[in-house]
């Protein structure tokens, strides 16, 4: 490869984070410090029943002795300094919290910051019918299309409605994927965690419209610990979508969320995330701690659970969106893009693990890396013994922007059942000089390129994005791509 | 149009010396066949003057419309009307052809100083060249080259130089690997875009390709040097008495 | 302190190990300081790592301890009769280096004549007649400080196997290198090899380990090949020594500049089998191939541990693992690539293909790439299935009984592996063996 394009791959290393502001808006938030008082205080600031301040507090204690032993997860490829668990503040809710259903109640600020981030919720609203769950420092701020979706029996609010409005069913799944007994970031979350979203879709119902979650943090010095729960009942069909965006800070952010998927009989839920929290300065200067437990189970025959990702952002992301396939015949897919630059670490994957007959599963990731970055795929197929003639096909590919950064991939392969078919293969290479001289042969100059090519090589999982997230997932590729190869 | 004077270009870092003065002039409108044994440097002196690198450059000049070549990047040199049919093109998974010849169309066309052409007369440029050369439609939609058949990807190769209209088309070993009906189709592709403006150099080992597109000029190179040049006839002699009757004969000449 | 799940009889056969190693060092009379100094260093390293627990990620699918149990003894020098060198190592144009329990025995080997220019004698003549060599040498690339069989088998080194190839030099023959063990208790042997191969010299080593007698002895083996500039070696390793033989294979390879390495490593019976394979080329234009093949049947646990280790630019490596896993077998495959910053334009290959003929048969595969050079070509594939379906209707419908069928596929599946052995009579013989080992009903606690 030439100089000039070793050159601005190395820029990679330097692109500007675009969505560093921060918005003023008035919040109320806890002192630092995680303990007995500070959970008791979110749970009563959410006027929870006693069942979940008993379920938070449980998992304190968890937590506690998690933290004594120092019981982190350690295994995955990143390095970073311990996190002072006691300087983190576990609770800010901006300070109006508007009422449901009436956008023009929301303080001003919010609706502008979604403007900014390019999220017209006003606009959504009127014209393109994806429902949005706005999600800001913990707190639900805004959903609509509450109504509507309400016809079709569709439930989707914030976690603390749901908690006062369902509360059987958030009893009855919180924790059923995810115990609060997991991991550590896991257990964190549930004696902290302050909202989220809530979703349930019907028997036989197929959701209307997309339903989309949109996280920000946007407070200084604290963690945001949301929790999502959705539940497809019999036959029914749902596509969700998450994105995140934090402000620009000197200092580390935790996120340590969790999401819980639950997809009946003949159920089908995909779920799509964009990613990209602030991912800290080109010097690796602040930015999101992104510590998230994702998990779905297909309990019954044939149901589906389908993740999408694109990661873009975070200083550190710490992810495996997972599917447990207890159900026969049920399917299983990962569908990522991991693109790392500056000083990011990436250690992301997923887990499928087969249980019951004629399961299959499917994974197929990409990982870009660039600048000082390490971007590692780690993922778990395990075939159960009574999972017979299950099926995996894995397929994990890296690329590499630069001689600095580094590409992994640990797959983890764990065949207890003889009628297993189970196939993995994975490459790592950087793009090819030959591709390169054949697209400058056609009038591209080295950048378009190189632009091209790697975009061609996220294409099949930016196919698996829902329409309206494809153009904003492509539109934000090509802003990395820019400032890495521009 | 392309005035090459004296080149000499041996592999980078290797040193081996693949071409050794090679001399040879194009003019609008002519087509030129380059033939010669393997390992002779016809698809060097391709790629060098496409711009591929790898190579060095020890003596010699490449002028093309009075212009030093040899300082030009490829993208310039393609922007410029330069194209190279590659005798083995590269996949580029996940990019779709419209997607890439989009941009490059555009490319050249900016380089002109001609509008962008719009999506619907883009895609209306696409459909009408295909049928000139009759690329399977459903090719279009597929990421450029993957999983393509050999003749297919050769075809694809004429299929662009259809939409980009070069002044100056190489075809590098085009024929290596097609059956005699692409073979054809191909032929009757590259004859349906002669033109007065446009030359061609048309690389190939076998005479084959020349019986369907007629050259105005012959050359024959072996061991990087053009050692006989001259009219269609000498391809058929060529075919005839194989190369080792002319480099016999070189041999005596030389004694 | 040791770490994790330590049960009280391997504690106590931790105290059998010092207790023996204090005797070991106090009869070492004459020795050199040097090599006393390694002993104890590799003493103090292995007690403070201890036998490796459930939640050392390189064990997490082998807990070792399990096949540590208290009957296990420190292996005593014997006088038994010697049994006869297995037969097939009988071959002409070949030379033959056997140890008993681990030791060296010149008396019982076929060693190259003075004018091969080539040098086979125990360790610890080495030690005097070479020492300079073998300091520079011995236990640089086996490294003792991080895992706890290697520093055992460094804690005890003496009378092991030494091997060397000076520049230049080539062996006209294959050296035959084999170890019989004759103690009838279940005891802890411990091999050492040191093979130096000078520039521009080679050789084809075959390691043979099987077992006339069916020993019950725990191996914990240590090899190490320094292979200089320009070499070339063929390395075979065969395990066969049966089913209540249980061993630690550590291989170190080292490569200088231009050299070339290729191992064909086959493992045919045991109960606990566990390879640590490293292969460190640390010169540019290296080759190194690995080539293995796992016939696992009854309780048989194996597990591999490959580590292919760039650390310079201009290389290549290329490697096959390949299990067959029946009865109640366990099969583990670890197999990492690494690629160094800077060190560019490596192409590096790894497959791991496995086969699963039983339903209690239990396969764990977790191929790794850790890649911080970007000019690079590497890729790594796992697949694990059963035997096609449809092949074997195929072959039915041509007439062949189902258990035909099913050998075939199964021979063919092997045979990439074997017929890459550079040996002919070993390879025919191999074949014959497999073929017996393949043909063989399993014998399965659950049918």
């Amino acid at each position: 490869m030439s100089n000039s394009s070793t050159k601005y791959l190395q820029e990679v290393a330097n692109s500007e984070y675009e969505y560093g502001f921060v918005s003023e808006i008035e919040s109320e938030r806890a002192p630092a410090g995680i303990n007995e008082d500070i959970v008791r205080f979110i749970s009563s600031k959410k006027d929870e029943p006693q069942w979940l301040l008993d379920w938070r507090l449980k998992a304190l204690k968890q937590w506690e002795s998690l933290n004594e032993k120092e019981a982190y997860p350690r295994w995955a490829h990143l390095k970073y300094p311990k996190i002072d668990y006691q300087s983190i503040c576990y609770y800010a809710a901006p300070k109006q919290r508007p009422a449901l259903n009436s956008l023009d109640e929301v303080d001003p600020e919010i609706i502008n910051t979604f403007n900014r981030l390019g999220i017209p919720i006003e606009e959504q609203k009127r014209l393109s019918g994806i429902a949005v769950d706005v999600v800001m420092d913990s707190v639900s701020v805004t959903t609509t299309f509450k109504k509507e979706l309400a016809q079709h029996g569709v439930i989707f609010c914030s976690f603390s409605d749901a908690v006062k409005e369902h509360p059987e069913l958030v009893r009855k799944y919180l924790g059923s994927v995810v115990p609060y007994t997991d991991n550590f970031f896991a257990t964190l979350n549930s004696a902290v965690f302050s909202d989220g979203s809530f979703c349930y879709i019907p028997p036989g119902v197929r959701c209307p419209m997309e339903l989309s979650t949109y996280f920000r943090i946007n407070e200084a010095g604290t963690g945001q610990f949301e929790r999502t729960l959705i539940i497809a009942d019999e036959g029914s069909h749902v596509s969700y979508l998450e994105g995140c965006t934090a402000p620009s800070r000197d200092e580390n952010q935790l996120h340590a969320a969790v999401v819980e998927i639950i997809a009946h009989k003949n159920a089908e839920v995909k779920y799509s995330t964009i990613q990209n929290w602030y991912p800290g300065n080109a010097e690796g200067v602040g930015g999101i701690y992104n510590f998230v437990t994702k998990r779905g189970i297909c309990l019954e025959d044939h149901a589906k659970i389908s993740w999408t990702q694109l990661e873009t952002g975070a200083a550190i992301t710490w992810k495996y969106p997972s599917v447990i396939l207890k159900g026969d015949y049920s399917i299983g897919e990962f569908y990522s893009v991991a693109f790392t630059k500056g000083h990011q670490q990436a250690d992301t994957g997923t887990k499928m693990i087969h249980m019951g007959k004629g399961t299959r599963s499917t994974i197929i990731s990409k990982g870009i890396s660039g600048g000082f970055s390490q971007n590692s795929y780690r993922g778990l197929v395990k075939i159960q013994p009574r999972a017979d003639n299950a099926r995996n096909f894995s397929q994990c590919d890296s690329m590499l922007l630069g001689d600095r950064c580094g590409a992994h991939t640990f797959p983890y392969l764990e065949i207890n059942n003889s009628s297993a078919k189970v196939e993995h293969e994975a490459t790592t290479s950087k793009v090819g000089e030959d591709q390169i001289f054949y697209c400058q042969q056609r009038g591209l100059s080295e950048q378009d390129a190189i632009k091209l090519i790697v975009n061609g090589f996220c294409r099949e999982i930016l196919a698996q994005l829902p329409m309206e997230f494809a153009v904003e997932a492509q539109k934000l590729l090509a802003i990395e791509l820019e400032s890495s190869v521009g | 149009m392309l005035r090459i004077e004296n080149l000499h270009v041996s592999i980078e870092e290797e040193g081996t010396r693949i071409l050794r003065g090679v001399n040879l002039e194009v003019n609008a409108g002519e087509v030129h066949a380059i033939m010669g044994p393997n390992g002779s440097g016809k698809s060097t002196l391709a790629a060098v003057l496409a711009g591929k690198a790898g190579y060095d450059i020890t003596d010699g000049t490449v002028e093309y419309f009075g212009k030093d070549l040899l300082e030009m990047n490829p993208d310039e040199r393609a922007r410029d009307g330069l194209f190279l049919a590659f005798q083995y093109p590269v996949e580029l998974p996940g990019v779709s052809m419209s997607n890439f010849l989009r941009q490059a169309v555009n490319r050249v066309r900016e380089y002109r100083g001609q509008d962008e052409l719009s999506a619907v007369d883009f895609l209306k440029l696409m459909k009408e060249r295909a049928a000139l050369i009759n690329l399977d439609p459903s090719l279009i939609k597929r990421s450029v080259n993957e999983g393509f058949s050999g003749g297919e990807k050769k075809r694809n190769e004429i299929f662009q130089l259809a939409m980009l209209e070069p002044r100056l088309a190489i075809l590098d070993e085009t024929d290596s690997g097609l059956d005699i009906d692409a073979m054809r189709t191909v032929s009757d592709g590259v004859n349906k875009l002669r033109s007065e403006e446009r030359a061609f150099i048309i690389i190939t080992h076998y005479q084959r390709l020349l019986e369907y597109v007629i050259p105005d000029f012959v050359h024959v190179l072996v061991d990087g040097v053009i050692v006989r040049s001259g009219d269609k006839s000498l391809a058929l002699e060529l075919e005839a008495q194989g190369y080792d009757w002319l480099k016999k004969e070189l041999a005596e000449s030389a004694s | 302190m040791p770490e994790g799940n330590i049960s009280k009889t391997t504690v106590s056969l931790e105290d059998r190990i010092l207790t023996r190693h204090a005797a070991f060092m106090a009869n070492l009379n004459g020795s050199q300081p040097f090599l006393l100094g390694l002993r104890s260093n590799a003493l103090q390293a292995f007690q403070s790592l201890g036998f490796p627990g459930r939640k050392s990620e390189d064990w997490k699918y082998t807990p070792v301890t399990k096949w540590l149990d208290a009957s296990l003894q420190m292996a005593e020098s014997h006088d038994e009769p010697v049994l006869a060198v297995p037969p097939v190592l009988k071959q002409d144009n070949r030379y033959l280096a056997v140890s008993v329990n681990g030791i060296f025995r010149a008396d019982l080997s076929e060693l190259p004549g003075a004018e091969q220019n080539v040098v086979v004698c125990s360790l610890a003549d080495a030690f005097k007649d070479h020492t300079e060599l073998v300091q520079s040498h011995i236990a640089k690339q086996a490294d003792y400080t991080s895992e706890a069989f290697t520093a055992l088998n460094t804690a005890f080194l003496g009378n092991g196997l030494f091997v060397w190839i000076p520049d230049g030099a080539s062996l006209d023959y294959p050296l035959y290198v084999t170890d019989i063990c004759t103690d009838p208790n279940r005891s802890l042997i411990q091999p050492r090899n040191l093979f130096v191969v000078g520039a521009n010299a080679t050789g084809t080593i075959l390691e043979w380990y099987d077992g006339p007698g069916h020993p019950s002895c725990f191996e914990n083996a240590v090899t190490e090949f320094y292979v200089g500039p320009s070499s070339r070696v063929n390395h075979i390793y065969v395990f066969d020594r049966g089913e209540s033989a249980d061993l630690i294979n550590s291989l170190f390879v080292y490569q200088e500049k231009d050299s070339y390495f290729a191992t064909n490593h086959l493992t045919l019976s045991g109960r606990l089998v566990r390879y640590n394979l490293n292969f460190l080329p640390d010169g540019e234009g290296c080759e190194t191939h690995l080539l293995g093949l796992v016939l696992a049947r009854n309780e048989m646990h194996v597990d591999v541990h490959t580590f292919v280790d760039h650390a310079k630019p201009n290389s290549i490596s290329n490697e096959l693992y390949k299990c067959i896993l029946d009865g109640n077998s366990v099969g583990v495959f670890n197999g990492k690539i690494m690629v160094r910053q800077d060190a560019q334009l490596i192409n590096a290959y790894q497959s791991n293909r496995s086969v699963l003929l039983s339903d209690s048969a239990h396969m764990y595969s977790k191929p790794e790439l850790e890649i911080y050079a970007d000019d690079v070509k590497c890729s790594h594939g796992a697949t694990t299935g059963q035997l096609d379906e449809e092949a074997i209707f195929y072959l039915q419908s041509r007439g062949l009984r189902q258990e035909e069928a099913r050998l075939l596929l199964l021979e063919s599946f092997a045979r990439e592996v074997i017929e890459q052995v550079d040996d002919e009579a070993i390879r025919a013989y191999l074949g014959v063996r497999l073929r017996e080992l393949l043909g063989e009903p399993a014998v399965s606690s659950t049918t």
